[in-house]
């Protein structure tokens, strides 16, 4: 049984194909753009291209994140927290603390040894503290995006950036650069802003190892060693962390799918 | 029923115009900041006290004089003020519960004076024989305000007559509450806090009559399994909820089986004692209340009380809504979350600032359902 996630997030869109809970057959990343519906209908199609399947053989799609609703042909939707907690699962069961980093939100999240979300906590208006901070701070300080985490491994030091607000911060950031300090030291500063904040809302839902960090700023080196170097921990990272939640509503989706099928298999057996 | 609920609607939707037309009629009203006001002592005086519950209205004005941490019904409220909103008002009663509401009281008077500018100084520790005696001279002071500003002598039996007024509504609502409880499909969560907020906006007579109303064609308990989950909402402490916070929770799947919220139990499940002398029982009635997070009261325990909703309710979920910058129960937060914890029951802690993102909040409270519903 091949089932599909679409985790439509603030900032990317991600479909991940799964055959039967066992193996990922395929999966797409696009950028969120306006015009959800169809890009996440792209996004699916991407995803099956890659897998060589039709939509045919998918028996059921799963949409979660923000725009979990605006999915036409997914058959049911949850929340990106129960996914992260199930797609990092699924990915290592030592796992019970997920911090989870994307676009707009930033969580932390505790499952138990079942892989059942039990506690979570996520940020709460500001956009500081996640992909949506760096996306800012990276057109401020003329780098790409993905270069941050490498340059900030090269800085010398680590500078003092305040991470309450965007917008706060990204003035912090234009005088920085106004003072002469080097883009690196800034980048490791805005690295740790980060994960200062996720310290926080990790200890709300209580430390407990392993931890796994999803979500795309996970990609970025320099927030994953500073989270690590706050938290003690050594963070489980997959080799795509950005379709954890996406894998996450997969695997929603053949429980779901296993529960139609259950009841009406029954009614065929009363039948015969 | 509807017919009775969408009365209470209309006063709530209109917070003022009830008081209004009061006024219009020659009476007087006072204005009265949460909690800690004996609204007997003005109902006893002849005027009608209601509850400055602000309004969902952008804040601008106010931030002229106020910072920007200061809660949302602080700022609303004067903001209501600065903008003539409030202008009927004969005065306002002002209780010590929070800094805020203290100091936002000399700010008042300076920029936007009533005729009647009255504050109840509370006592800190609610455990001391000597903070009985100081309530019971603050509430006296508050008596004798009233009877210089309306020349109305307010009489043992006058403030008995409004305090049996009071308690005919508390346990009015108390009934409300307990139908409720028994099947908490009866009612929408919107429309009971509607009745307990309109009560606060309405004359007590008024309120009781559609309320007696309303409780007489009630549907009664049916006898169908519900497939929702229950949940007890907390928090809240001295501003209405949001009724589309209210309508997310049961849009998830939830449905609320009972309340520790300031417009909900808070209000009205403690009587005043008529057995006893008129202000010595309204004294009793305010040091032995629901447990309060602004004071000091050992012998009331607030997650004992809030366990307790959370057993006579079997609930399966508690969602705190902690309106932002209310400092007061944000300190007593861990001791209720660990308490909470410690009795296996999983709790959801949602902040809350108006406007309100409802998009985010609904994420929230659907991952909360879908740990609960499994």
């Amino acid at each position: 049984m091949v089932t599909a996630g679409i985790d439509v997030g603030a900032l990317s869109i991600k479909v991940v194909l799964l055959d039967n809970r066992e193996k990922i057959l395929g999966y797409s990343i696009l950028p969120t753009k306006p015009g959800v519906g169809e890009l996440a209908q792209f996004a699916f199609d991407q995803a099956l291209e890659s897998a060589h399947l039709s939509k045919s053989n998918v028996a059921y799609i799963v949409s979660t994140g923000y725009g979990r609703r605006l999915v036409p042909f997914s058959n049911s939707e949850v929340t990106e927290i129960t996914c992260h907690g199930k797609g990092a699962y699924w990915l290592c069961p030592e796992v019970r603390t997920i911090i989870d980093i994307g676009g707009q939100d930033s969580k932390a999240i505790r499952i138990n040894s079942k892989g059942l979300v039990v506690n979570f906590a996520m940020n709460d208006k500001c956009a500081a503290g996640t992909g949506r901070f760096l996306e800012v701070m990276a057109h401020a300080l003329g780098v790409e995006l993905e270069e941050m985490g490498k340059l900030s491994l090269q800085a010398k030091k680590t500078l003092d950036v305040s991470n309450t607000c965007t917008v706060f911060a990204e003035s912090e950031v234009i005088s920085l650069i106004a003072e002469g300090h080097s883009k690196e030291d800034i980048i490791a500063g805005l690295h740790l802003a980060i994960a200062k904040r996720i310290v926080g809302l990790v200890a709300r839902v209580g430390l407990a190892e392993r931890v796994a960090m999803t979500g795309g700023v996970a990609k970025n080196m320099g927030v994953v060693k500073a989270i690590e170097s706050l938290l003690g921990v050594t963070l489980l990272i997959s080799e795509e962390p950005q379709i954890v939640g996406a894998l996450g509503a997969a695997l929603v989706a053949a429980d779901r799918c296993e529960a139609l099928l259950r009841p009406s298999q029954q009614v065929e057996v009363r039948s015969l | 029923m509807k017919d009775v609920i969408g009365e209470f609607a209309i006063v709530v939707q209109n917070p003022l115009q009830r008081a209004r037309r009061w006024k219009e009629a020659g009476k007087g009203v006072i204005g009265c900041f949460p909690m800690y006001v004996p609204e007997e002592i003005i109902h006893a005086s002849g005027m009608l006290p209601i509850t400055l519950l602000g309004t969902e209205e952008p804040v601008s004005l106010a931030y002229k004089h106020l910072q920007t941490y200061i809660c949302h019904l602080v700022q609303s409220n004067f903001e209501l003020s600065l903008a003539g909103k409030l202008d009927f008002l004969d005065g306002i009663v002002f209780p010590g519960i929070c800094d805020s509401v203290t100091c936002i009281s000399d700010i008042w008077r300076r920029h936007h004076p009533y005729p009647f500018h009255h504050n109840i100084v509370v006592p800190e520790r609610m455990d001391s024989l000597s903070s009985k005696h100081y309530l019971m001279e603050e509430f006296t002071g508050l008596k004798t305000h009233l009877e210089e500003f309306s020349s109305n002598k307010i009489s043992v039996r006058s403030l008995r007559e409004s305090i049996a007024i009071y308690n005919g509504d508390r346990a009015l609502l108390s009934r409300l509450y307990q139908l409720r409880r028994a099947d908490p499909s009866l009612f929408r969560a919107r429309d009971v806090a509607t009745i307990v907020m309109a009560s606060m906006l309405m004359p007590k007579e008024e309120h009781i009559e559609l309320l007696s109303q309303l409780l007489k064609c009630a549907p009664q308990a049916g006898q169908q399994a519900n497939s929702k989950v229950k949940i007890v909402v907390s928090g809240y402490l001295c501003e209405g909820p949001e009724l589309e916070v209210l309508d997310l929770i049961e849009g998830v799947g939830g449905v609320i089986a009972d309340d520790d919220l300031y417009v909900g139990t808070r209000y009205f499940s403690t009587l005043v004692d008529e057995m006893l002398p008129p202000l010595e029982a309204l004294v009793e009635r305010y040091i032995k209340d629901v447990p309060c997070p602004t004071k000091y009261n050992p012998a009331r325990d607030w997650a004992d009380y809030l366990l307790s909703i959370v057993r006579r309710s079997e609930a399966k979920g508690v969602i705190i809504m902690m309106m932002k910058y209310c400092e007061p129960p944000g300190f007593d937060y861990p001791y209720l979350k660990a308490r909470l914890t410690a009795k296996g029951i999983p709790h959801l802690f949602l902040e809350i600032e108006p406007p309100l993102s409802l998009e985010r909040i609904k994420t929230r409270l659907q991952a909360f359902m879908e740990i609960l519903r499994r």
